[in-house]
């Protein structure tokens, strides 16, 4: 499966890691072309983030590998794009 | 420039400062009996007391810092819902928080060294007037003293005192036992 896009959803401590130090260790990756790290609900210990990651045969095990040896942890995968090229979700009409 | 932004960062406060407090502390306690005049000092002992310090101080800075990093990264698995509690040490952030404190502790015992020579370097210099060296140097932590109250944007008066009245009690302290006769 040729992976284009994955939206995971990523925990830290506030503290450490530094969203540098996840974004170093993402685009050390292989295929990782672009990514985007958005930082989503914070309380009073961690924070979420919501991490974009395009390119082309992403491999998830590595960068979910690279994301916790940076000291993060990837809670879920919420969308995955792969194919040829990148599809976007269609809304459902009714 | 860069040395004196350095040491104004406050993450290098703690170090700096309780390193040079406990290196004049160390060497009052140790050699005030000696600065006095008994039995005088000499470079060779100054050196011996800056080893001393060197090593007490780094090995304390040392497992404080590690074990506070430690528990750092404990708590925040804890937040994180990591199953074990000891995951995170091994990330990347494990070799960090060692880095950071064999860092802390350097720093903290070149400050030692600088903290404890000054007093015994004062004694040597003003031999002939062996309590103008414990004066000097319970002067000189009144003025660490200031200028720790005034960053801290507490009572400068009240910080300097406070230095100088335990500078003064631990080389009472180290007159009376005079450790090294």
């Amino acid at each position: 499966m040729n992976i284009r896009r994955l939206l995971l959803d990523v925990d830290k401590a506030l503290a450490r890691p530094s969203l540098f130090e996840i974004g170093d260790a993402i685009s050390a990756c292989r295929g990782v072309e672009a990514m985007n790290i958005t930082l989503g609900d914070v309380d009073a210990e961690t924070m979420g983030l919501e991490v974009t990651i395009e390119g082309a045969n992403l491999n998830y095990a590595e960068i979910a590998k690279a994301i916790e040896k940076s000291g993060a942890v990837v809670h879920g995968v919420e969308q995955i794009i792969s194919g040829e090229r990148i599809i976007e979700r269609a809304e459902r009409a009714r | 420039m860069k040395l004196v932004e350095w040491l104004r960062a406050p993450e290098h406060r703690l170090d700096i400062v309780a390193g040079l407090v406990d290196g004049i502390l160390n060497a009052l306690i140790l050699a005030a009996g000696r600065i006095v005049g008994r039995g005088g000092l000499t470079l060779a002992l100054v050196g011996k007391l800056a080893a001393v310090t060197a090593c007490t101080t780094g090995f304390v800075f040392f497992v404080a810092h590690y074990s506070q990093l430690r528990s750092e990264l404990v708590r925040s698995a804890r937040e994180l819902n990591l199953r074990s509690h000891g995951h995170l040490a091994t990330t990347q952030l494990g070799r960090q928080v060692l880095e950071e404190s064999l860092w802390g502790a350097t720093v903290a015992s070149i400050f030692g060294v600088v903290g404890s020579v000054i007093p015994l370097v004062i004694g040597l210099a003003v031999a002939s007037f062996p309590l103008a060296g414990l004066a000097i140097t319970v002067v000189l932590l009144g003025l660490l003293g200031w200028s720790l109250g005034s960053s801290v944007f507490g009572s400068p008066l009240l910080w300097a005192c406070g230095l100088m009245v335990g500078g003064v009690a631990i080389a009472a302290l180290g007159v009376k036992l005079d450790v090294l006769s």
